[in-house]
């Protein structure tokens, strides 16, 4: 194949490539990619033909013309924010034509740069992890390209006429894919981060971070139903010690206290900072935790989730903002994906500043109607309080049907669910609820979270996704029961109605679940270690390795002082375990020992190198430097001469070092041009020769 | 033979180079103004095959031994090949586009592939242009493989002596050469031929089968036939290399000019069944025929050099056979 054709066949694949992420990125349409394909393809098809032919000028000239229509359609999305696509669009036109106007090589590599162009734009937009093998396919083509593009250039600079012999690459090609792989990754994971992660949202134009909680200050009835038709992550959790017994997995996000047309809202924001402790953590509750979890949340905001037995908050980089609902928000705003680790109590609880206390907002009536009135009182009847919500909570879940389809719209959504279809979603369930106690004098809050989760056994985490949003009450239950005052003590408690069977779903088995899982898992891998990997990452990193590094340490000096005891536990009870000052003490010269070790081995190992690196002596390297030595004490001595004549010249100026040089030059020749291999014995007298010729020649100076 | 280590005598960056690290650095830029991690992932990839290609073409020179059969015989000013053995001693991977060359007097040599442990036999195409004993110390192996990314060179020590014979001319191309037969005259040396020198006394040592038998019965002793020898056309090749210190380069083109033509006319007698001898100031070589003669008179040609003028002519030795004398003055005299 004629060099012109290998190198326009190999950009032709290149171009049928690098733009094929853009429409799955909604960076552009179909059509547009499409054409830009066809166009790629046909280009294919004419170099398979040999023809050669670029466009005239004046056809690419009305073509650029007649490109000014789109240009200015596509200049109007600027206004929506939308900047790549209109460029995206200008290139793929401009590439289709520069590839029919190629004409000499510098053509070849404008095309070259501008398909690499439309290869970073694919790649920036990318977030899905299908973006890995089109990285490594797209860098595989284009080596292939670059290697050929250098071998032609070699070949065509020093072509004789004869036939290229075939040069293989396939192996080659496939090795330095996986080394720069390998090389890539510490790479990649080590480059310094200036800024907070960056990541494309989807025919965002300018893009921005992934909002999943799907909450917000105003919550309407049909929130819940929009949030849980997508199967987004929201976060993943997972227990570092035993859960607590009979823990439902409920988690809260967010709290509102006023109903209002059809909707929740809060009143005001009664939030405040909680003081990070001296243990460094953050306490919300008195309790000391029994357990612990790890919760790692894919956010953008300062939306916290917390299970709802939370106690404490371990949260390195950041602070807890707490308000009096118990809703716990990040001190400053996140994005990406954070981990954070949560201390829980035995039980449920509504954490908050105002735990023992309600608020007049939990107690307004705004659409509560009569006929709510009397049915609130007819199925709570008499009684202690806690027993009358108990009954309110199992007659909406006997009595009423969970149902995503329910047509409760009207004026008054919440009375229509209740006395019309008595059907309706969890938000119905848990409003119908807040609402009858509080026209039974109870305060009230709705509450809107997650409840259950998938288990991932492939790393032992549970997944809750927006599918898991779930709405429930809390209602304040004073101490006494007698009455509920404002300003009496007592305590929330969390009540769910919706019906058990209605509640999200965890559990579920089978090979599509087990795929499933590890498509999580890797989707889980590729969100939070490299879409949202950013600085405190790599300061966790670094932290980490050093830690690995003092643990490594630590384990060694143990293991050196006496095997299988650690040096910090007590003896037996009566004797105190060493302090740190003595376990350094009586573990130093052990420690000092074993951090010679590696530089001990690193020396062992250079020396081992050098010596297997080692230049063999021998006779030209002898007679090499014997000229050399000349040389330097002879200006007049000719480069081209000879190495007969050099032992003339030598023996003649230096009679005494003649033995040496003899043999030194004859040995030479032999092994130089008679291509003899000397033996030990040999080289060996060559080397006694060289050194008592250059002392001879030294002395003579 | 051992590889030699590989020693970088130059490591330049090519255009396409400059393209590629300004390309590497706007991604970065881009990346860490933007946060964004797909960038920093075609960056690292970018920074990898960067590092791979720097590593595979140091590798890609190292471990190549070049083998230079025997120097074939070089005239000055003509295109000779020179046959090398280049071998590949890497066990894991093989050898593309290296260049052999780097020296003006080679032509480069590309070897497009070389499996690993393969060896090939090629020929460097070479010409030079001074006559005299050359000696090449180092070719440069060269590459820009895998990327073309950096141009890499090494300097491979060959200590390559070649000994470059005067500029042979067609004899047609002589001044003044219009082939001449003088000096047919019967060689005086005894030898094996058919023809009777002389009849003398037989002496020890002497072939017993050469006894005139006849002659040796008439007079009572042994009479031995001394036979004449079978050579007979016979050329002095007078050169007269006392032209003295030679400044200009006319003067010096001169010489050489004087040098090629007994070369040349050395050669042509040689190819004729001549004896040629050759004397200049500091050197003669003995009447002789055959290749070894050839051999003889065009090292000593490719290895003479001006000597100071001398007021004395130079003597063959040799007033018997014909003789062609080029010197300063006369240029070419034939007797």
């Amino acid at each position: 194949m004629r060099f012109y054709r290998q190198k326009t066949w190999l950009l032709g694949l290149l171009a049928l490539v690098a733009p094929l992420p853009l429409p799955f990125n909604q960076v552009v349409g179909w059509g547009a990619v499409i054409a830009f394909c066809g166009a790629a393809l046909l280009f294919l098809l004419r170099t398979g033909r040999g023809e050669d032919s670029a466009l005239p000028y004046w056809v690419m000239n009305l073509l650029g013309l007649a490109y000014i229509p789109f240009l200015v359609g596509d200049l109007a999305l600027l206004r929506s924010g939308r900047v790549l696509q209109p460029l995206v669009h200008l290139a793929l036109y401009a590439m289709a034509i520069k590839l029919f106007a190629i004409r000499k090589e510098k053509d070849k590599w404008h095309v070259f740069i501008g398909l690499f162009f439309l290869f970073v734009a694919s790649m920036a937009t990318s977030v899905h992890p299908a973006a890995i093998f089109y990285l490594l396919g797209f860098a595989t083509l284009a080596s292939l390209t670059l290697i050929r593009f250098a071998g032609l250039h070699t070949v065509s600079a020093t072509w004789n006429g004869t036939q290229e012999r075939r040069v293989p690459l396939r192996r080659l090609l496939g090795g330095m894919m996986v080394a720069s792989v390998v090389a890539a990754a510490p790479l990649f994971f080590f480059l310094p981060r200036l800024r907070q992660p960056y990541v494309y949202l989807p025919a965002g134009g300018s893009g921005g971070v992934v909002q999943v909680s799907g909450f917000s200050d105003r919550f309407d009835l049909g929130t819940i139903d929009r949030v849980r038709s997508t199967r987004t992550v929201v976060f993943r959790f997972a227990y570092e010690t035993p859960p607590p017994p009979l823990t439902e997995m409920r988690f809260k996000a967010t709290t509102y206290d006023l109903f209002a047309d059809g909707a929740w809202r809060r009143e005001r924001n009664t939030s405040a900072s909680v003081p990070r402790e001296r243990d460094g953590f953050f306490h919300l509750e008195e309790r000391f935790p029994s357990s612990w979890m790890k919760i790692w949340l894919r956010q953008g905001g300062q939306q916290m989730v917390l299970p709802v037995e939370a106690t404490v908050v371990d949260l390195p980089r950041n602070g807890v903002v707490l308000d009096d609902a118990g809703e716990a928000r990040f001190l400053f705003p996140i994005s990406g994906i954070i981990d954070y680790r949560v201390g829980m109590g035995p039980e449920p609880a509504v954490g908050g500043w105002r735990r023992d206390r309600s608020r007049p907002s939990e107690l307004a009536v705004s659409a509560i109607s009569p006929r709510m009135v009397d049915l609130a009182a007819t199925v709570m009847g008499s009684g202690a309080l806690e027993e009358r919500i108990r009954r309110l909570e199992r007659y909406l879940r006997s009595e009423y049907r969970y149902s995503l389809d329910s047509d409760n719209g009207g004026p008054n959504p919440v009375e229509r669910f209740l006395f019309d279809t008595r059907e309706g979603h969890c938000e119905y369930f848990a409003t119908a609820m807040a609402l009858l106690l509080r026209s039974q004098s109870v305060p009230t809050r709705l509450v809107t979270g997650y409840l259950g989760s998938d288990y991932n056994p492939l790393e032992e985490y549970f997944i809750v996704r927006q599918s898991n949003a779930h709405a429930w009450v809390e209602a304040f239950v004073p101490f006494d029961a007698a009455g509920v005052e404002e300003g009496a003590r007592g305590r929330w408690m969390i009540f769910d109605p919706t019906p058990a069977d209605a509640r999200p779903q965890s559990g579920r088995e089978g090979l599509l679940t087990l795929m499933t899982q590890a498509y999580d898992y890797l989707l889980f891998r590729w969100d939070r270690y490299v879409l949202t990997y950013g600085f405190a990452d790599q300061v966790d990193v670094f932290i980490g390795l050093r830690d690995a590094w003092a643990r490594f340490w630590q384990a060694v000096s143990l293991t050196r002082d006496e095997p299988g005891r650690d040096a910090r536990e007590p003896i037996d009870e009566k004797t105190p375990a060493p302090s740190d000052a003595v376990v350094q003490e009586g573990r130093a010269p052990f420690s000092k020992a074993w951090h010679w070790a590696p530089l001990l081995m690193l020396s062992l190992a250079v020396a081992l190198w050098g010596y297997l690196r080692r230049e063999r002596f021998t006779a030209t390297k002898a007679y090499r430097s014997l000229r050399a030595e000349a040389a330097s004490r002879d200006d007049t001595l000719p480069r081209w001469i000879g190495p007969l004549r050099l032992e003339e010249r030598l023996s003649d100026r230096y009679p005494d070092a003649a033995p040496e040089t003899r043999c030194i030059v004859s040995h030479y020749v032999r092994e130089s041009f008679a291509g003899e291999e000397l033996t030990e014995s040999q080289v060996e007298a060559v080397r006694a020769a060289w050194g008592s010729a250059r002392k001879k020649l030294r002395k003579s100076a | 033979m051992r590889s030699p280590a590989v020693k970088l005598e130059r490591v330049r960056i090519t255009k396409v180079g400059v393209w590629y690290i300004l390309i590497t650095l706007v991604i970065g830029v881009a990346g860490a103004n933007t946060g964004n991690n797909a960038l920093y992932l075609v960056e690292a990839v970018m920074l990898a095959l960067l590092a791979i290609s720097g590593l595979l073409s140091k590798r890609n020179l190292s471990r190549i031994v070049v083998d230079f059969g025997g120097a074939p015989e070089a005239h000055c000013g003509q295109i000779f090949s020179l046959p090398i053995v280049v071998s590949n001693r890497d066990r894991v991977l093989g050898r593309r586009y290296v260049t052999i060359g780097g020296l003006d007097e080679f032509e480069p040599l590309l070897i497009a592939f070389l499996d690993k442990g393969e060896s090939v036999r090629e020929r460097l195409i070479f010409q030079v242009k001074r006559r005299g004993l050359h000696r090449f110390e180092t070719v440069r192996l060269s590459s820009v493989f895998p990327f073309g990314l950096f141009d890499k060179a090494m300097r491979y020590p060959v200590g390559l002596e070649v000994l470059v014979y005067p500029e042979i001319f067609p004899a047609s191309g002589l001044r003044h050469f219009d082939p001449f037969r003088v000096g047919d005259e019967p060689s005086r040396r005894a030898g094996w031929s058919q023809e009777l020198r002389t009849l003398r006394a037989f002496r020890s040592g002497d072939d017993p089968r050469g006894i005139h038998w006849k002659r040796s019965a008439r007079t009572g002793e042994l009479i031995f036939m001394e036979r004449e020898a079978e050579e007979g056309l016979r050329m002095a090749i007078l050169l007269d290399n006392a032209v003295g210190e030679l400044a200009e380069p006319a003067q010096r083109e001169r010489f050489e000019r004087l040098v090629s033509e007994a070369a040349s006319a050395a050669v042509h007698y040689l190819a004729e069944g001549y004896e040629v001898s050759l004397a200049t100031r500091g050197e003669s070589i003995a009447h002789a025929g055959g290749r070894l003669q050839r051999q003889r008179i065009l090292t000593a040609l490719a290895l003479v050099e001006p000597v100071p003028r001398a007021s004395q002519p130079l003597w063959s030795g040799r007033a018997a056979a014909a003789q062609l004398r080029l010197g300063w003055s006369e240029e070419r005299q034939a007797s």
